[in-house]
């Protein structure tokens, strides 16, 4: 009988070791998928913060053929609608001299 | 039958005693009276710390995207002592970093047990080297900081991470990195392991992990196109003007907000790409002479104080003398009839001199300051300028014909905008704002403080001064910074450039042209100031047509209705 007891006892004891061991190799194989996952994070946010920046997409869309809207449309609260900001230049000419003279601001 | 030897068994006793009074005396040596140090020197010899470096916070802009990020990097270092094979390790490692093994094999030969062989390398090359597995190569955690818009991305207001002035590595230097050091670096924190002869940590050993802190996230209040638009450009601005540099800052004179703040002063060779110096930011920390946007000041402390009405008209010649100087208007004109409006709208120099007379230097001198000349704006970058405002007990009498028309006076661009703002806002001086707020590492937002505000003119004056600001666009000297189906309230200004080693002024002038729309509610406020330009010198000319576009940039990406008509100022030039 103490033979039976004692070789259960032992018998839950390799079992618990092995879980446990079992257990540790769990957590250091998902440790290792977090820091593998940390640096891929990493990777595609710079990769993002590359892809989202005004220059290129400028550049994309350069390449592809888009060009600023040359007329912006003003749409108002009661419905009518206004083009405006026209994107040419003044025609009014600055009244100013265009070589300075002494004490000038201008 | 023979005796024992007792007097040998004693002698033997004796030593024996003797030996082992020896071995516990020196036991008690090493167990009582030395065992503190000699543990301590036990661990010394076993125990590793190792930093653990905490994650920089990234700088964003409004909308978060990242405008600064840290990744994690390794430093590859050297042991010297346990590198069996110099060259042949220099010649693997070398290539992986892009280096040639003549640079790497000294560093592998010292006498010493560390040396850097690379600092910051990227995860993926560190792994490669690694992989090697070479003898007395160890790598330690560090991180790395990228600035992914590049020289596009408000560098002067990001700042750099680099070789500061204690050599340390990786130093703040400038713009929000350096202002905002604090917020962003976290606390480092540190792993204790227990190491045998080997090297390699002992199992079960001590393994003490102190995690770091990692830093907070910084929410600026830059939109990366509207700064990026800036930026492009202010370059093709002081290019096609053959300028030495410019400056543009877009703002939202409601809250303050920075929009977007570009600075262009090219450096190095003809044909040579130019690098940008993230650690001044020329925007805060160059002062200029205004010149005649400085003339808004003069006009609001005028109509704010009654002390010039609004329909009085002058008879403004085009030369004014005083202590045997002569100050002139841009451009040669017979005596002419002009109502403030029409000295604004004109920016007549001489008409802004008879004006100012009527105002007094007690009064102008306060405008100035209650404008906030001569003090930061505490928008909380590092170098900010206080600009220069000489004080009213040092002024002589070519004060009152220079300050008004902003000669003899620096500020810095951003305090120029800043004016600006106040007008466009009704009249209420609010502090620029740079910084939204913290993002904590559990994502939490923290807003920055609200702004610090102040009237400074009456929301009357502000109107008034507002629809001179549109008549000048309109018809005055800033025509060209005119968009079609929207007022546009700006003034122009050419200030000269002093002489700082004869004194007086050089033949060297700063364009300007600072205004804001809709007029009638404005939305946001834009200063264009270019340094020295060559081909113009006029601020009409040179930095308007830039207001031009950036204006309409931002009617697009703000998406700004057009406002009502602006109530035009009485005008004895126009009939009005």
């Amino acid at each position: 009988m103490a033979v039976v007891v004692v070789g259960a006892m032992v018998f839950a004891l390799a079992a618990t070791n092995v879980l446990l061991a079992q257990g540790a190799f769990r957590i250091q194989a998902l440790a290792q998928e977090q820091e593998q996952l940390r640096q891929v994070n990493g990777e595609l946010r710079l990769n993002v913060a590359g892809l989202i920046t005004s220059n290129r997409i400028a550049q994309e869309a350069k390449r592809i053929g888009l060009v600023f809207p040359s007329v912006i449309e003003v749409v108002h609260k009661n419905g009518s609608r206004e083009l405006s900001g026209l994107p040419t230049s003044s025609t009014k000419p600055p009244r100013i001299a265009t070589t300075p003279r002494s004490g000038g601001s201008g | 039958m023979t005796r024992p030897p007792l007097k040998r068994l004693g002698a033997i006793l004796g030593l024996f005693f003797f030996a082992m009074s020896a071995i516990v005396l020196r036991l008690v040596f090493l167990q009582v009276r030395d065992a503190e140090a000699l543990q301590t020197r036990g661990e010394s010899q076993r125990m590793r710390t190792v930093p653990l470096p905490a994650m920089r916070g990234s700088i964003l802009d409004r909308y978060g995207r990242e405008l600064a990020l840290s990744l994690e990097a390794e430093a590859v270092y050297a042991d010297p002592q346990h590198v069996t094979d110099p060259a042949a390790e220099a010649d693997q490692i070398a290539p992986l970093l892009g280096e040639r093994p003549a640079q790497i094999q000294p560093l592998l030969m010292g006498s010493g047990t560390f040396a850097y062989i690379a600092r910051q390398v990227d995860q993926p090359v560190a792994d490669k080297i690694a992989a090697l597995q070479l003898p007395g190569i160890g790598f330690l955690p560090e991180s790395k900081r990228y600035y992914p818009s590049g020289a596009l991305g408000a560098p002067q207001v990001v700042g750099i991470m680099g070789v500061g002035p204690t050599n340390a590595y990786d130093e703040p230097r400038g713009g929000l990195e350096l202002a905002y050091n604090d917020v962003l670096a976290g606390t480092d924190g540190q792993k204790q392991i227990e190491i045998g002869r080997d090297g390699n940590p002992i199992p079960q050993g001590v393994d003490i992990v102190t995690p770091p802190v990692a830093g907070q996230d910084l929410v600026t209040t830059i939109d990366p196109q509207l700064q990026y638009q800036a930026q492009l450009a202010l370059q093709e601005a002081v290019k096609s003007n053959g300028a030495k540099g410019g400056t543009v800052i877009m703002m939202n004179p409601k809250t303050g907000e920075v929009l977007a703040m570009a600075t262009y002063y090219p450096s190095g060779k003809k044909g040579q790409a130019s690098v940008v110096d993230r650690t001044s930011n020329p925007a805060i920390g160059n002062v200029y002479e205004p010149g005649s946007v400085n003339k808004v000041i003069t006009a609001s402390a005028a109509i704010e104080e009654n002390k010039v009405p609004l329909n009085e008209v002058f008879h403004v010649p085009d030369t004014y003398t005083t202590y045997g100087y002569q100050i002139h208007d841009a451009e040669p004109h017979p005596t002419e009839r002009m109502t403030l409006g029409d000295i604004i709208t004109h920016s007549s120099n001489v008409g802004t001199i008879l004006a100012a007379q009527q105002l007094g230097p007690d009064l102008l001198a306060t405008y100035l300051a209650k404008f906030g000349y001569g003090q930061v704006t505490g928008i909380g970058l590092p170098g900010e300028s206080a600009g220069l405002l000489p004080p009213l007990y040092s002024w002589s009498g070519l004060s009152m014909a220079n300050l008004p028309i902003g000669q003899g006076v620096a500020v810095t661009p951003l305090q120029m905008v800043n004016v600006y703002a106040t007008v466009a806002d009704g009249g209420v001086w609010t502090q620029p704002q740079i910084v939204k707020g913290t993002v904590d590492p559990a994502g939490t937002f923290h807003p920055a403080p609200p702004p610090i505000q102040r009237r400074v003119v009456s929301e009357a004056t502000a109107h008034t001064v507002t629809g001179m600001l549109a008549h000048v666009v309109s018809s005055g000297t800033g025509t060209a910074a005119e968009i079609p189906g929207y007022w546009v309230a700006g003034k122009t200004g050419t200030g000269k450039v002093p002489d700082p080693v004869h004194g007086g002024y050089l033949n060297k002038y700063v364009a300007s042209f600072i205004g804001f729309l809709p007029a009638s509610d404005p939305q946001i406020v834009i200063g264009v100031i270019i340094d020295q330009p060559t081909t113009q010198i006029y601020g009409g000319l040179v930095a308007a047509p830039v207001f031009q576009q950036l204006g309409k940039q931002a009617i697009a990406r703000l998406r700004i209705a057009p406002g009502e008509h602006p109530d035009f100022p009485p005008s004895a030039m126009h009939g009005r």
